[in-house]
């Protein structure tokens, strides 16, 4: 059970209770969500995704060969590449970058991972303007919120918020038509972007056999970051390598897919290093910075290895009953949906994250809509097997010792018949008072009042299937042959 | 390799340990699929397969907003680059101007000798990056020839070469971009057979359509970062390969 006060349970309900998110949820899972499982259905080659599924995890064991081929290809081709191990080395090391080329504007390309690592209060403490150019981005960049969905930051805005937004921090007139909105954040983002200092992006994929990595986008807010400033800084987890050019391609058709049911995005940029001679345009330096934060940790069990395998296309977002309902914020982490209430737990702390996993209805439609067939609801299950009994190798405690050893004691009850039916009888006497007259419970106080609020609980039978069955149903009935009394009794 | 890097590998491979057993040569991983049978379609495709290919390009290209016009001579296709040019609003600079890649095709069109478009400035992206820049800046339409063209997802290729900048596809407000019908093939994976087969590693693109973006209530909007119009001009190469019944594009988004 939820503790009422979680955060989680109560920007579930904020959720719940946004009438403008509630419709674009609707809409974004009858489109994406059915969109992309018809997708799949309709493949002309039913086992692609299997096979790519078991082609990413024969790369994820062969990482470490993969990231050093990569990393010798981007340096071959003139770009450098750093190897951080936690978030704090990779801010650092980016902090550091931007001190040394005295850079006083960032523009981002849209990146979760950016978010994971909180690079930009880091540039912020150095005074350095960060700006996002995904449009989504910005405009919850803005109003100072968060992004609410993976491809779709600002789905929990409507169009009025966010012409009263503009007209506020961008000082247009008040406009709540969409051409009009976007057309004001091209014209002051196209200024940022052209005087920028550092683009700063994730990485989707990247390739070792060719040394690049690609960014998709349909804006070209991510082209104009890595053309235009002076240094491009990729952030790469460092899961997000393909080992050929195929892989790369099956890859990302399967990311476009599951994403927005695009053949290609608008954009697929390949590249990895700064501009070469002769090139009038493009950055002068290029820096990889491939990112661990917890990963090879998650590499390391293999009950969870396989989520390594994701692509991030945010698909189980669109059909998940859970995110349709709730929104992404009360995920409370950059990665929201069934993909969120895995990963996030496993970077960042299972029990604090608690929520997340029990959260989930394990329903299965998110494995049935994964491009790379990651089983998530028996990962969501894993989760909470950790929560309820605890494991030292993730530093999880049980979640609740009271609920744990109710259900020792209730396995010990029903594995002997004799304490079951002292308990019917018990249980018999005790609901007496609650039953009403609609034959059913009334609500009960404490604790389990949360069950009976809201539902209609019928009280224990007068006389039980048991009972009936050996006073008057069994009689003269043949017993199964070769098992005694006892035994039933047992199975039962 | 420095010591962080090493820790950070060996971390890793750690982390796989218990997958020893299954691990190849890195070779044997790398070993690309055999791009042999790609190469011969591609090679013995024909004029008219390429034409059915040019059908398919067009039928994909419409839901994109991308407007492809086929044009059996380059006097047609400089005829419709200055319809297009007379007919577009300049977005962010007062003036229209055109910047173009320095590119064999481009220069055969001879632009400076159309009386219409005497008095619009062109541009070469050729010479250095401040001068380059600047006139990117200034231009309202960019001028590329793609490498390849992609018939199943109505994509062009573009590899960033010396004197075909990546700006010129993306900062002006409209790109108008060249695809020989002899440089069209079916889909991605025959596009990246011939990628490979370049010689080094160059930055890439892959354009399907003009900027897009539909974050406000899912409302589809062109041009939001990139140019809001693609213009795709098909080169057909003889006088009567524009077959009836193919398109004559006329442009909702600039014209």
């Amino acid at each position: 059970m939820i503790h009422r006060s979680s955060p989680y349970s109560e920007a579930a309900r904020d959720g719940m209770h946004n009438a403008c998110l509630q419709k674009s949820l609707r809409n974004l899972q009858a489109r994406y969500g059915k969109g992309a499982l018809d997708i799949w259905q309709s493949l002309p080659d039913p086992g692609l995704r299997h096979r790519v599924k078991a082609r990413r995890m024969q790369t994820l064991a062969h990482l470490d060969q993969l990231l050093a081929l990569l990393a010798e290809g981007v340096e071959a081709q003139g770009g450098q590449v750093y190897f951080a191990a936690t978030a704090e080395d990779a801010n650092r090391y980016v902090r550091d970058l931007a001190r040394k080329h005295g850079v006083r504007r960032v523009v981002k390309g849209k990146s979760m991972l950016s978010a994971e690592i909180g690079i930009d209060a880091v540039l912020a403490a150095d005074g350095i303007e960060v700006i996002e150019t995904d449009l989504g981005e910005f405009i919850v960049q803005i109003a100072g919120s968060s992004a609410s969905h993976i491809i779709a930051p600002c789905i929990h805005m409507d169009r009025q918020q966010i012409g009263r937004l503009f007209a506020d921090r961008l000082g247009i007139p008040y406009s709540d038509d969409p051409p009009t909105l976007t057309r004001a954040a091209r014209k002051a983002l196209r200024e940022k972007m052209l005087t920028a200092d550092m683009g700063l992006t994730g990485c989707n994929l990247a390739c070792a056999e060719t040394g690049q990595i690609s960014l998709v986008s349909n804006e070209g807010n991510i082209r104009m970051a890595t053309t235009m400033p002076k240094l491009h800084v990729a952030l790469m987890g460092m899961e997000r390598i393909a080992a050929t050019l195929d892989d790369q391609r099956q890859l990302l058709q399967l990311l476009t897919r599951g994403a927005a049911l695009q053949k290609l995005s608008t954009y697929v940029s390949f590249l990895g290093g700064p501009r070469r001679e002769g090139d009038p345009d493009g950055p002068e330096a290029f820096h990889l910075v491939i990112i661990d934060n917890g990963r090879s940790r998650i590499l390391a069990d293999p009950d969870f290895r396989e989520v390594l395998a994701c692509i991030r296309c945010g698909a189980c977002l669109n059909i998940c009953p859970v995110y349709g309902r709730i929104g992404g914020h009360a995920y409370h982490s950059p990665y929201s949906g069934p993909i969120g209430a895995v990963i996030t737990p496993l970077l960042q702390g299972i029990n604090r994250h608690a929520d997340l996993c029990r959260g989930e209805t394990l329903y299965g439609a998110c494995r049935d809509i994964c491009p790379v067939d990651n089983d998530l609801p028996r990962m969501l299950a894993a989760l909470r097997h950790k929560l309820a009994y605890g494991d030292p190798a993730w530093q999880v405690r049980p979640h609740n010792r009271l609920e744990a050893l109710g259900f020792a004691l209730w396995q010990r009850s029903i594995s002997n018949s004799w304490i079951y039916e002292m308990l019917l009888r018990v249980v018999r006497a005790l609901q007496r008072p609650f039953v009403n007259p609609q034959g059913v419970l009334d609500p009960l106080p404490g604790l389990k009042g949360g069950w009976t609020e809201g539902r209609d609980l019928p009280p224990l039978a007068a006389v039980s299937f048991r009972e009936r069955w050996r006073t008057t149903l069994g009689r003269g009935r043949a017993q199964v042959p070769a098992r005694s009394h006892k035994e039933q009794h047992h199975d039962a | 390799m420095t010591p962080e890097r090493i820790a950070f590998l060996y971390r890793i491979r750690a982390a796989v340990a218990d997958t020893t057993a299954e691990r190849l040569p890195l070779e044997a991983l790398l070993a690309p699929a055999d791009d042999g049978p790609l190469l011969t379609a591609l090679a013995g495709r024909t004029r008219n397969q390429r034409m059915e290919l040019l059908l398919q390009l067009i039928a994909h290209a419409a839901p994109l907003n991308l407007q492809v016009t086929t044009c059996a001579t380059l006097t047609v296709a400089a005829g419709r680059i200055a319809a297009i040019t007379l007919a577009s609003e300049p977005e962010f600079s007062g003036q229209k101007a055109l910047i173009l890649h320095e590119h064999p095709l481009l220069q055969a069109l001879a632009l400076d000798t159309l009386a219409e478009l005497e008095n619009i400035p062109k541009q070469w992206t050729s010479g250095a990056t401040p001068r380059v820049r600047a006139q990117t800046l200034a231009a309202s339409i960019g001028i590329t020839v793609a490498d390849w063209g992609i018939a199943e997802s109505a994509t062009i290729v573009q590899l960033t070469r010396p004197g075909r900048p990546r700006s010129t596809s993306l900062v002006p407000s409209i790109h108008i971009a060249l695809l020989p019908l002899s440089h069209l093939v079916a889909d991605l994976a025959e596009a990246f057979a011939l990628v490979r087969r370049e010689p080094e590693p160059a930055s890439m693109v892959l354009i399907s359509g003009p900027s897009k973006t539909a974050d406000i209530e899912g409302c589809m909007v062109l041009g939001a970062h990139g140019p809001r119009a693609l213009h795709l001009l098909v080169l057909t190469g003889a006088a009567d390969a524009a077959a009836p019944g193919f398109p004559v594009a006329s442009c909702s988004q600039c014209c």
